[in-house]
């Protein structure tokens, strides 16, 4: 164990690719204690051997579609028309833009990518610092993966065996309730630094922009109404979520042309290689850490110690916190799973309610240093230094961190509508 | 569309890549409309899509070195450039070895495998291994690839 987690640590932090380091670490473990060296590739095969992990190139692909037509630019009209009226208008159109994108896609990273640059530049261009801009725009990046669809709840609904439609269902209240939290973080900011108001549209410019932007909006309501229907898998709503986006840039659109659909192609393979490589690699990983016992000896010491499920709760957040430091979203999912599950049985902790648990802080782990995805892309795009960025991000944890608290403490934030729909 | 046509043309990893996921996405909405509207399942497009996404993944492992994109820690950036380039060489270097040790365990599986065929299509398994051992080739190919530009000073990373 001690061998094993050294070789991860050590692989990290001289920059290994993540899934070089997870499998190389593997690999030191497999030679050291003389098991068969093919036992490598085949649970790196067969850990990605598996239908439901089929919607990750899927989902991967329609909110790549979404972002490369023009549909983007529609939404941020449409939220500009709905809230750029209030104080602080841009900061409010950056949530609500955030808010109706992450119905299509399942990154916080693509969310940052696509739309974190047109909310930068829309920003500074009315004169909004930029701390504040960058900051909002990687806070509000993080709705992607709670609201659905959501690759991180697809990766943990395949490592915990949990429903991937009641994750999905269970995103939903505490994704609205961090768009309301930042809605009144930049309400209070707007008052004290006198952010500037936008004009106001009138409603029939509002329903134009409705109309405008409304097949991109049907995009999750097809999802999410496929999934909680029961019409279809998760893996066949991906796939028609993909023709969907595919159908709507061709023809309502007409936003597509042939090289557009196929940057949108490469990117999705690129994309989709890194991500499930991680998944294979920490397929093997996990092979070795039941080898090791490893559930059952956290399981032993957390019942030493503790007897409450909300103090089960709180220590299984502070570990996941300080994971989502140094480690990839998937990853940690992909290996913290198989340990946590037997402590949420015995402490009667819903899996489901703990994936939405698991995405949020992990959600705060892409924002925080040294490892944080999100401050990378945002510091990037920003051309600010990476820990200017990361203090310019520092204030917007907190709506986050509030919704987390109220998440993990009030079961029924996120339990009540997979109840309603699902059981 | 010369662009990412050309672009296509010149790194095959990404052709095959795109072509498995353009079919994979195929098969896919085929048996939606077979499983609905014709009310028939075809068996064999569940198997045809998971072993797509198996191959895509491996050879889409290629493309991820290519353009560094692979997740990763950079602390490189931080570092006096004089630091930094051995630094890089060396995170190369365990890349391919890890790469490469998986790669020789996804050639060496093949007679184990001798004798046993995928439950829907009747594939040979040895196929399959021998795709993700192909795949993983091409990611030691471009692995080199980028040491070579780094010893020869044409990149620092």
């Amino acid at each position: 164990m001690t061998l094993l987690f050294g070789a991860l640590v050590l692989l990290l932090l001289i920059g290994a690719p993540v899934f070089v380091a997870i499998a190389g670490a593997s690999i030191v473990y497999i030679l050291a204690n003389g098991i068969p060296p093919l036992i490598a590739i085949q649970k790196m095969v067969s850990g990605l051997d598996s239908f439901p992990l089929l919607c990750v190139p899927f989902f991967i692909l329609a909110g790549s579609l979404m972002n490369a037509g023009a549909i983007t630019d529609r939404l941020f009209d449409f939220a500009h028309r709905m809230v750029g009226h209030w104080k602080g208008g841009l900061g409010h159109v950056n949530i609500l833009n955030s808010l109706i994108f992450s119905g299509m896609s399942g990154t916080a990273i693509a969310d940052a990518g696509g739309l974190g640059a047109m909310e930068i530049q829309a920003m500074r261009r009315r004169g909004y610092d930029m701390p504040f801009s960058v900051g909002l725009s990687a806070a509000s990046a993080t709705m992607g993966p709670v609201i659905p669809p959501s690759l991180p709840m697809v990766v943990y609904g395949f490592a915990a065996g949990a429903s991937v439609g009641q994750l999905f269902l269970a995103g939903v209240i505490p994704g609205l309730l961090m768009a309301a939290a930042m809605h009144v973080q930049v309400a209070w900011y707007a008052r004290r630094r006198n952010y500037p108001v936008e004009e106001r549209a009138t409603w029939s410019e509002r329903l134009a922009a409705l109309q405008t932007s409304g097949p991109a909006l049907l995009m999750p309501i097809i999802i999410m109404g496929g999934i909680v229907l029961g019409i279809a898998t998760p893996t066949e709503a991906a796939a028609v979520a993909a023709a969907y986006a595919l159908l709507v840039g061709l023809f309502v659109y007409r936003s597509f042309d042939g090289a557009t659909i196929l940057r949108s192609l490469i990117e999705t393979v690129e994309t989709t290689a890194v991500v499930m490589l991680m998944v294979g690699a920490s397929a093997l990983f996990g092979w070795i850490l039941v080898r090791e016992n490893a559930a059952q000896e956290f399981t032993r010491v957390m019942l030493g110690a503790i007897n409450e499920p909300w103090q089960a709760l709180l220590v299984l957040n502070v570990i996941l916190l300080v994971a989502g430091m140094f480690l990839e979203t998937v990853a940690i999912i992909l290996i913290a799973v198989p340990i946590f599950m037997p402590v949420l049985n015995q402490y009667g902790i819903d899996p489901v309610h703990f994936g939405v648990v698991m995405v949020l802080n992990l959600m705060i782990g892409l924002m925080t240093p040294p490892i944080g995805l999100l401050l990378f892309v945002m510091a990037k795009l920003a051309g600010m230094d990476f820990y200017a960025t990361f203090r310019a991000c520092l204030p917007f944890l907190i709506p986050i961190f509030l919704v987390l608290l109220l998440v993990t403490f009030v079961p029924a934030v996120s339990l009540t509508l997979p109840t309603f729909f699902m059981r | 569309m010369t662009g990412p046509l050309t672009s296509l043309a010149r790194e095959p990893e990404d052709a095959v890549c795109v072509l498995l996921l353009c079919a994979i996405f195929a098969v896919m909405i085929l048996s939606v409309i077979f499983r609905y509207v014709l009310n028939d399942s075809l068996v064999w497009a569940e198997e045809f899509a998971r072993f797509g996404l198996i191959v895509i993944s491996f050879a889409g492992s290629a493309t991820g070195f290519r353009r560094d994109s692979h997740i990763r820690i950079d602390l490189a950036d931080m570092l006096p450039a004089a630091f930094a380039r051995p630094l890089n060489l060396l995170v190369l270097l365990v890349s391919l070895a890890t790469v490469g040790f998986l790669a020789l365990q996804a050639v060496r599986i093949a007679p184990v495998l001798a004798n046993s065929r995928s439950a829907a299509l009747e594939m040979p398994m040895a196929w399959l291994y021998a795709a993700v051992a192909a795949g993983l080739a091409g990611a030691m190919v471009r692995i080199l690839m980028r040491m070579a530009s780094l010893l020869r000073g044409t990149s620092d990373r």
